[in-house]
Parts: C-alpha cells; sequence; structure tokens
C-alpha cells in the first residue's frame, strides 16, 4: 500500500515536471496591471483601454514615440483664416478589418457618433474642439468646423479613432464591445472578459504587415503574480512594477530586462491655497524648498527620475527653468518671514500662538511608492519646522474627497499629460474638478485665454514660457517629479518604452533567443 | 413538509433582501462609481452632468427602491463599467468559479474523510499528530500566503505550474490546492471529532462485540452516524469556498465571479456588486436549505416542521 502510494507520488512529479514551462515562445503576451472595461473608442476613458485600442484603431493624427505628432489616416491637413475649419486630407485605399473602404464618411459618422445623445458615449474630444460640424468635401477630403478657434485640435485627434460607418451603426453596441472593427494593425480575435484579449496581425495594414502575427494581452492585478509570469516565461512584457520589486528581475539574469521611462504623469503635492497660511506664496514656496528630492529618488526609485522642472512636460517646458533647490535655509528664512515663529522651542513653528500642523492625504497605493514618498517628504518638512500628518487613503475614497473638494490642504496628486503646453498647464484652470489647490492667479487665467486662441508656434511658447513661470513662482504646487514607468521585457522582446504609458505593438521587434 | 419548505422560502427572501440592502448601503457610503469614470481633464460641470445622467444625484431610497424593482422582475441592471446586464456577466465568469469551487470541494473530501477517519480511529498515533499538525497549519496560514507561496514554489522556482490564467487542466492546480486547503484541514477535524464522539456509544461497543469485522463497523455504524454535523459543515464549505474565491482568484488572474466582484468593488459598479452579491447569497440560502432537507434522508428521526 506505502509503496504503491509513493510510486503515485513520484509519478505525479514527474508528470507535473513535464509540464515544466521553457522560455517564452507562444504568442506574444502583455501583461497588464488592470483590466479594459471597453474596447469601444467612444467609451474609453483609462490609459490601459487606449493603449488597447490603439493597437486596432487608428485616428487621423498620431502622437508617434517622441511625443510629437504626425499624420495617420490624414495625410495632410491644414486650418483656414478663420482659425475655425480644418481641412483634412484622408489617406487613400485604407480599408477597415471588414472591408469597408476608409473615406470622407467615416470620419463624418465617427464625429457624429461621439455627440449621439442617445447613446451617451464617455469621449470628450467633440466638446474639446467644440465641434460645430462635419463637412465632406469629397471622397477623401473633409472639413471640421468648430464653434471657436481650438489651436489644440491636432491634439485631441490623438484619440478619435475613426469607424466604419456601416458596421457600427447596423450593430448592436453589446456586439461591438467583443468585435471592434478599425484600420489598425491588429484584429480582435476574441476578448475572454479578466482573462484575455486575443489579437492577431491585419495583413492589409496600410502601413505593412505588423512583425509580431499574435498577441495576448492579459490583466494580473497583484504585481508580484505579473513578476511571475515574466520569470516564468508567461510574459513579454509586464507593466507597473516598482523599483524594488525590478531588482528580482534583474537578479534572475536569462535576458529579462528592466526599462525604466521618464513617463509624462506629473506627480506632486497640491496646495489648498484657500486652507489658512497655505494662502502665503512665502509658505508654498518654503515648502518647495524644504524637499531634497534626489535623495528621495536615491533611497525610494534607485537613483531613477529628477525633480519636476516645469509643470509641462517637454520638448514644451521652458528651457530656461530650474527645479526648485533644496535649500532649508533658505526655507526657514521664507516661513520666518512670513511670520512664523518657534516660540517654545519644541521644533514646531506657531502662527498665532498655535503650532502648525498640517494633514497630507495619500492614495496608498495609486501611485509609484507615493505612500513611502509622503512619509520622506513629511520628514522634510519637519526639518524646518512643519509639521505634517500624512493619511493614506484607499484611491476609491481619495477620488469621493477629490470630487467633493474635502481633501486635506496638501495631498499627493498625479496628472497625466497630454504633451501640449496648452493641456498641461491646463490643469491648473479653476474649473478643473480635480484641481482643488483654488489658486487663482489673474496672469495664469488671461494667458490661457490667449493661449486657447494662439496658432503660432512662436507666440504660443513665449505665452506658454510667461505662464509657467507664473506657476513656479506662485507654487500652488509642491512639485516633485515625471514618475518614472517600469516595464519588464522578456529575453526576446526589443522594444524602448514610450513615455505615455501606452504600448503600441508595431514599434516592437522580437530576436531571436538561443537557449 | 410543504409548510416548512414555504417558511424556509420566506426566510430565504429575507435573507436576500438583507445582504443586498447592507451591501448597497456599504457601497454607497463609500464612495460614487462617476469618480472612476471621468477623465482628469474633465470639468465641474461635465462630472455633474454625468452623475445626472446615472441618476447618482437621487437619494439613496430612490436609488435603491429602483434597484429592487427592477431586480425582483430578475433585472439587475446594466454594469456601469462594462455597459452589459450585470447578471449576463456574472453568469459568463459562474463557471470559471464553479470549476474551482467543485475542485476545491472534491480535493476537500477526498482528502479530508480518510485523514480524519485515521485520525479518529488511531487517535494519539504519529498519524493521529500529524493529520492534527496538517489541520493547525492548514488552518491558520493565510490563503494569500499560501497562493503567493504556491505560486513561488511551483510556478517560478520548479518552474512546474502555471502561475496564472485559465486555459487549461495545469492552470487548475495550484488555485484549487490555494482554496482547498484550509477546507481540507477544517474537515479533518470535522470528521475526527465526529468520528470520536461516535465511537464513544454503546453501540459501537455492541457492533464490535457481536463480532463485526472493524472495517463494517467504521463504515457503517460509525462513519454514518457521524455524518449529519459533516454534511453541514461540506454543505456551507461550498459557500465558504465561493467566497473564498475572490482572494484566489485574483491571486491567479481567475477569471470568475470573485474576481469581476473585486473590480466592480474597486470601480463602484453598484449594479454588479448588487447582482453578484444577490446571487452569492441566493446560492448560499439555497444550499443551506439543500442542506437541512439532507439531514431527514441521512437520520431518518429528524422531520422537518
Amino acid at each position: 500500500m506505502k509503496r504503491a502510494l509513493l510510486c503515485g507520488i513520484c509519478l505525479l512529479l514527474v508528470a507535473l515536471s513535464a509540464c515544466g514551462r521553457e522560455a517564452k515562445k507562444g504568442p506574444f503576451t502583455v501583461i497588464l496591471s488592470v483590466e479594459a472595461n471597453t474596447l469601444d473608442p467612444h467609451f474609453a476613458t483609462a490609459t490601459i483601454e487606449w493603449s488597447i485600442l490603439m493597437n486596432m484603431f487608428d485616428p487621423l493624427i498620431e502622437r508617434r514615440g517622441d511625443m510629437t505628432l504626425g499624420p495617420a489616416l490624414a495625410e495632410r491637413w491644414e486650418v483656414d483664416e478663420s482659425k475655425k475649419v480644418w481641412t483634412f486630407h484622408l489617406r487613400k485605399g485604407v480599408k477597415f478589418h471588414n472591408g469597408e473602404p476608409f473615406d470622407a464618411e467615416s470620419v463624418r459618422y465617427t464625429f457624429e457618433r461621439m455627440r449621439d445623445k442617445k447613446l451617451k458615449p464617455r469621449i470628450t474630444v467633440y466638446r474639446r474642439i467644440f465641434l460645430d460640424r462635419i463637412e465632406k468635401v469629397d471622397s477623401h477630403t473633409v472639413k471640421i468646423h468648430t464653434k471657436r478657434p481650438v489651436a489644440t485640435l491636432p491634439v485631441w485627434m490623438v484619440n478619435a479613432f475613426m469607424l466604419p460607418p456601416r458596421y457600427y451603426s447596423s450593430t448592436p453596441p453589446k456586439e461591438l464591445l467583443k468585435k471592434p472593427v478599425g484600420t489598425g494593425p491588429y484584429k480582435l480575435v476574441k476578448w475572454i472578459k479578466d482573462d484575455r484579449i486575443e489579437m492577431a496581425a491585419n495583413k492589409g495594414w496600410w502601413r505593412g504587415k505588423p512583425a509580431i502575427k499574435k498577441v495576448f494581452w492579459r490583466p494580473v492585478a497583484e504585481a508580484s503574480a505579473r513578476i511571475a509570469e515574466l520569470e516564468t516565461g508567461g510574459a513579454d512584457i509586464i507593466m507597473n512594477i516598482s523599483p524594488d520589486q525590478s531588482k528580482t528581475i534583474l537578479a534572475r539574469g536569462e535576458g529579462l530586462q528592466l526599462k525604466g521611462t521618464r513617463g509624462g504623469r506629473r506627480i506632486y503635492l497640491g496646495i489648498r491655497t484657500d486652507h489658512g497660511v497655505l494662502g502665503d506664496v512665502r509658505i508654498r514656496r518654503a515648502l518647495n524648498h524644504a524637499i531634497d528630492f534626489e535623495a528621495i529618488a536615491k533611497n525610494v526609485f534607485l537613483g531613477h527620475g529628477s525633480r519636476m522642472r516645469s509643470i509641462v512636460n517637454p520638448p514644451n517646458a521652458a528651457p530656461d527653468m530650474k527645479a526648485y533647490a533644496y535649500d532649508p535655509r533658505k526655507a526657514k528664512a521664507l516661513l520666518a518671514e512670513a511670520g512664523l515663529k518657534d516660540t517654545n522651542g519644541d521644533g514646531v513653528l506657531e502662527i498665532n500662538g498655535k503650532p502648525l500642523e498640517i494633514k497630507l492625504e495619500v492614495p496608498a497605493s495609486r501611485y509609484l511608492k507615493g505612500k513611502e514618498m509622503s512619509e520622506f517628504l513629511a520628514a522634510y518638512f519637519r526639518t524646518v519646522g512643519v509639521h505634517v500628518e500624512v493619511i493614506p487613503l484607499e484611491w476609491s475614497v481619495f477620488l469621493a474627497r477629490r470630487r467633493k473638494k474635502t481633501l486635506a490642504p496638501l495631498y499627493f496628486h498625479g496628472f497625466s499629460s497630454a504633451f501640449n503646453e496648452e493641456l498641461d498647464l491646463g490643469v491648473l484652470r479653476p474649473n478643473l474638478f480635480a484641481n482643488l489647490t483654488a489658486w487663482r492667479n489673474r496672469d495664469f487665467i488671461q494667458g490661457y485665454k490667449m493661449l486657447g486662441q494662439t496658432f503660432d508656434p512662436a507666440e504660443r511658447r513665449r505665452i506658454s514660457y510667461r505662464m509657467q513661470r507664473i506657476v513656479r513662482a506662485d507654487s500652488p504646487w509642491v512639485f516633485l517629479w515625471n514618475q518614472y514607468d517600469f516595464f519588464g521585457l522578456s529575453a526576446r522582446t526589443q522594444w524602448t518604452p514610450r513615455p505615455d504609458e501606452r504600448i503600441y505593438l508595431p514599434t516592437i521587434r522580437l530576436k531571436e533567443v538561443n537557449p | 413538509m410543504g409548510a416548512y419548505l414555504f417558511r424556509r422560502f420566506l426566510r430565504a427572501i429575507v435573507v436576500v433582501a438583507g445582504v443586498s440592502f447592507i451591501s448597497f448601503a456599504v457601497l454607497f457610503l463609500s464612495g460614487d462609481p462617476t469618480d472612476t469614470m471621468v477623465g482628469e481633464d474633465w470639468t465641474v460641470q461635465e462630472v455633474q452632468q454625468l452623475r445626472q445622467d446615472m441618476g447618482l444625484d437621487k437619494p439613496w431610497f430612490v436609488q435603491y427602491g429602483r434597484y429592487v424593482g427592477r431586480a425582483v422582475q430578475g433585472d439587475f441592471g446594466e454594469s456601469l463599467r462594462y455597459r452589459q446586464p450585470a447578471f449576463e456577466l456574472i453568469m459568463e465568469r459562474l463557471p470559471a468559479t464553479l470549476e474551482l469551487a467543485l475542485v476545491a470541494l472534491v480535493l476537500s473530501i477526498i482528502l479530508a474523510f480518510p485523514l480524519g477517519v485515521v485520525s479518529a480511529t488511531q487517535r494519539g498515533s504519529p498519524y493521529d499528530h500529524g493529520g492534527m499538525l496538517f489541520a493547525l497549519l492548514g488552518q491558520s496560514m493565510p490563503v494569500f500566503w499560501l497562493g503567493l507561496m504556491l505560486i513561488l514554489i511551483f510556478g517560478v522556482s520548479l518552474r512546474w505550474l502555471p502561475v496564472s490564467g485559465r486555459s487549461g487542466w495545469e492552470h487548475l492546480i495550484l488555485p484549487a490546492i490555494a482554496l482547498s486547503t484550509y477546507s481540507i484541514a477544517r474537515n479533518t477535524r470535522v470528521v475526527r471529532s465526529s468520528m470520536l464522539e461516535v465511537l464513544r456509544h454503546e453501540y459501537v461497543k455492541t457492533a464490535r462485540a457481536k463480532g463485526l469485522s472493524e472495517w463494517i463497523v467504521i463504515n457503517l455504524h460509525v462513519l454514518r452516524n457521524s455524518m449529519i454535523p459533516v454534511i453541514t459543515i461540506i454543505g456551507l464549505e461550498f459557500g465558504h469556498l465561493l467566497g473564498g474565491a475572490v482572494i484566489v482568484e485574483t491571486i491567479f488572474s481567475w477569471p470568475g465571479v470573485g474576481r469581476l466582484l473585486i473590480q466592480a468593488v474597486y470601480a463602484k459598479d453598484f449594479p454588479l456588486v448588487q447582482a453578484s452579491v444577490t446571487i452569492t447569497a441566493l446560492i448560499f440560502v439555497s444550499l443551506n436549505l439543500i442542506v437541512d432537507l439532507m439531514y431527514s434522508v441521512l437520520d431518518p428521526r429528524v422531520r422537518l416542521h
């Protein structure tokens, strides 16, 4: 009996070891940290969704890997004298995955569907460009009429993926989720929700057949499970890993790669200027001078990243702008100038006889090492006499408080970027729901209005540089950094991550890996 | 029997309604689904408009009333994230969860019974000590820790088994072990103690005295009589396994109802959370009822009133 049991166990072990998993060979697999909610481009709001969609659909204008704009389904475009009529000359001979031709009607239908009142899509492009109407000039020329001049129209086109009118107007919305059809480099094969999205290369893609034939996108919520997948050959790209976790990838060897890239997401401490002493610019500047970001980066991010110079991302950041320097002496001087004193010698400054204590709320697991970084920041603030209490919040609680504008006077937050100076600066406009700074600077608001109607690149630069300097001087934020995005790559993957967190499959190459 | 069933049915309705109300209240207090739907570039007015469009600006009792009104007609509403009927989404995921829970249950039964019986009949022996040590460890290991350890050992170090997803039978092994360990450990203890209880009875002595073989004594007299508490536990066990699947499915990226529920909670997807909680409660309550009905089959002395 015992012997039979032993034999049984041995056989089971042999059978299991035969399932041994080797270096990655099968379909190219991208492992995401969250699941896509939708594959309908007009209902997408998350970066993950845009990342997946851009591989199945094409826009008129695309954002390239270096974050500049370039032609995609529109070969060229121009704006007329009134700055309210944009003419797009469309690429000829392009077909959707279902065989429908791409033409002026596709453009008209796509924009009309965006503002379909019955459908209620979540895409905001038509509102952002103040869309008036679409005029078909001929089969491959369209005019987009806007209600007012919108200089950023080309930027908004990046997420306006073109749809085949016949298919989208005749298919029930539920079906469209399962079988989206675009002109893009990949076709959807299957979407098993919460498990995987399978894609196959579109052989007839107008830019030529993509190099990788079959791709799986899989959501794996646990970071350690994502790393395990990479290590065991179950993934070619994994996203959202932290620098300390990345050590295990590098230690493993076997050709696994770690790629960190400076992303566009601007991480900052929001200062609610309507809260007591924080209305005083000297105190806001003092907070900026009190922190040594480079030391934090060394400790928390393995030396990756440097302090944010401007709220506008390169290449649009003002070239002469410098990041706030770590200068505790200057910080103390500014605080003293603002009337703060430590009268009882306990190391905490007082205002009107009361110790200066400020709360800092941070979403616990939303931003890379957000909680750890907040603890570091609080320690630095304490060294100049400002007592800051860090309160970690669950992300959904943070979001609710952000909407209700009830977050603490200091809050840890990050804004993604569309890599355009106007949109980057726009995160500080007063009517933005996610901007809680209550910072109202007349010059800034006026500059923002002017920027929206200025089309000349040189003039736009001039206005934007001036606005960037205003923001720095008035400091409604404690400027932190541009979050690095870390990706793990299999040995066979050759790819350079983009700053906008998107994964564009046609830019990936596979190399032969010798076992 | 008919009256009994009717009473139980009424009680089940109260339980399910209570569960649905509590889950609604907890979600309602913790936030708003629009929070995860809006883009960072939205204005205050656009956010308000979306809340209005979704009926979230209405008071809680109006929202809850609307939900209940539809739910009693079998319409659980549309998931806010997926824009698909919530019921349909759950039915899509249910097979994966049932597969996992059933395999875990089968594992639990085929391992816990022999372990428990051997421990009870050979009380104080090394087998008993070994079995009880396993039971102690199995019940005290947190499932997320066990799951990660299984991934590290069998997935990463030995590379025998895949670490996540659901594509073939080999994908089922690690999650099923993680899910069933607690249940095996607990059932081993229950079987053991229940057997020990019965072994003390006079009729067991009588059975032995009249010369029956030990095999017959244990299997026909002891085991059957010790089944009542075991059946209760196993019946409810399935419900617990469905609940435990929430953690296991998340760790192993198993596309089941548990993971759907967790994501729905994060996204404040009210209709989907409500539907999954209600359906899980329904399953739990039905299992409970089935267990009670089975008592009378196992023990003719039990009458249902």
